[in-house]
């Protein structure tokens, strides 16, 4: 009989520790999802963008425009676009390592150090929406847009809760 | 039926209803990132931008 109690009492144990990695791989699914419509979003519009900034980088250039001082004025133009393809690569990789963590924590039932890990995601998913804007991008999916918001951290604060020995 | 044969039925009950809960979340089986980016894959827009970069430059007229 105290068999049986101990089986149901792991159990339920078990059953939070799943719900707490439940939530931390939705959490990362959905972001990874957000990451994947920005680059998308992105793509869509670059063609225009750069010709937008390949208008302006010839007016920026004096006459006559060498290729030289084009490549200069071009490449300054195209900065914002830079860095949101720079960002959107740094989510990227921080999902996957973020990824990484989680199949540890589900597959040995030991939870990493992921607090460095947690930092280091919503610092380069979060600032997305912006790199898009900043970028010149007309269209963001609201998708996107979520990534800004706190939904990005719910995934950290429950490993967080879980590492401290809370119930998620 | 004695107390202790009630109390073993309950907690048998309680065993198969908690393994049925335990059984139904297995984390493993969600969609991951991994499925959702192409690991090693370069993002699109990376090489859309590499093109039309080189596109304005190669139509440059001095």
């Amino acid at each position: 009989m105290k068999g049986t109690l101990l089986i149901v009492v792991l159990l339920l144990a078990g059953c939070a520790e799943r719900d707490a990695q439940i939530a931390v791989q939705t959490a990362l699914t959905v972001s990874a999802e957000g990451v994947a419509t920005a680059a998308e979003a992105l793509n869509e519009e670059t063609p225009g963008l750069v010709k937008t900034a390949t208008v302006a980088a010839e007016d920026a250039c004096p006459d006559p425009c060498s290729l030289g001082d084009f490549a200069t004025h071009l490449d300054e133009k195209l900065l914002p676009l830079s860095n949101a393809v720079k960002g959107l690569k740094l989510a990227k990789s921080s999902l996957l390592i973020a990824q990484g963590a989680q199949d540890t924590w589900v597959a040995s039932g030991e939870l990493p150090d992921t607090a460095p890990l947690c930092k280091g995601i919503a610092e380069a998913v979060t600032p997305i929406p912006q790199l898009l804007t900043d970028a010149g991008v007309k269209n963001i999916p609201e998708q996107v847009s979520r990534l800004a918001g706190p939904a990005v951290n719910i995934g950290c604060d429950m490993i967080a809760r879980w590492s401290k020995g809370g119930t998620p | 039926m004695t107390l202790a044969e009630i109390i073993l039925k309950f907690l048998l009950k309680a065993f198969n209803v908690a393994k049925e809960a335990y059984d139904k979340k297995d984390p493993s089986k969600l969609r991951k990132v991994t499925d959702v980016f192409k690991d090693g894959d370069p993002f699109e827009v990376e090489l859309t931008l590499a093109e039309e970069r080189a596109k304005a430059l190669a139509e440059h007229k001095p």
